[in-house]
């Protein structure tokens, strides 16, 4: 899989994933407990699971990403979850997006322009590599 | 109780990602994206100390997100997320040892200013 794809994936678990899990979680209603049955029964809420199996592909996908290029561009290129996660929002409610919305937006997509303009990777390839990831592609 | 959370969300999340990025450059490139790899890679993840400390803080920030989230807006959990992007690339350069020149922290800066943005 190329790293593109990675990042592709990263982004769009990331966005469904929490969308579904706010959605669930807000018809769950209040969280803050330190009793862990009831986040039991929040998972039990089916707009919460397809959440968390959502984020459960969201966090292999990122650690696979963190495995090939270096932090400090993984993050700032999966941040265009944000604006998806902004631009849905807003489409799905009807509303219209706010100038200071696409102020932010055009922020984030200069930042994230400067960022893949640079090597992806600036830290050495460790010897230490396990047979398991050394597939040839 | 918010602010509580807001910490809970940053540090156990900044150290999350330092230690993942560890953990994944000693684990190798993953590159094989069958069922059977991803089993493999989980099970030699799971014997990979960066990533068994690094994979519970993430949840740690993960349950104070969702907490956060049950009780207050996202404008008010947002501004803290923004600042870990600047947060983040100075532990990269000085913890990973990543190359950071003036396109990244750029980068880093503008995306922060821009979810912080988003968020108003």
């Amino acid at each position: 899989m190329k790293t593109g794809t990675v990042i592709v994936l990263v982004v769009v678990s990331n966005v469904l994933g929490n969308f579904s899990l706010s959605r669930g979680l807000h018809q769950v209603g209040r969280l803050v407990s330190f009793s862990p049955w009831r986040y039991i029964q929040a998972f039990l809420h089916p707009m919460v699971a397809v959440g968390v199996l959502l984020l459960i592909v969201w966090l292999i996908s990122q650690l696979s990403l963190l495995s090939r290029v270096d932090l400090s561009y993984a993050l700032p290129v999966t941040s265009v979850s944000y604006v998806l996660t902004a631009l849905m929002g807003e489409f799905l409610l009807h509303e219209q997006v706010s100038t200071v919305h696409w102020i932010g937006i055009c922020f984030i997509g200069v930042g994230v322009g400067l960022v893949t303009r640079t090597l992806p990777r600036t830290t050495p390839i460790t010897d230490e590599v396990q047979p398991c990831c050394e597939v040839a592609q | 109780m918010k602010w509580l959370l807001i910490a809970l969300i940053v540090i156990p999340g900044t150290i999350a990602d330092v230690l993942n990025t560890m953990g994944m450059k000693r684990n190798g490139e993953v590159a094989d994206f069958r069922p059977r790899a991803l089993l493999r890679l989980i099970a030699s993840l799971a014997r990979n100390p960066y990533v068994v400390i690094g994979v519970p803080a993430m949840a740690v920030s993960f349950f104070a997100l969702m907490a956060l989230l049950s009780i207050a807006n996202l404008s008010f959990a947002v501004p803290a997320t923004a600042f870990s992007y600047v947060l983040e690339t100075a532990l990269a350069k000085y913890i990973l040892k990543e190359g950071i020149g003036w396109r990244r922290w750029a980068g880093a800066s503008l995306v922060g200013c821009g979810v912080l943005l988003l968020a108003t």
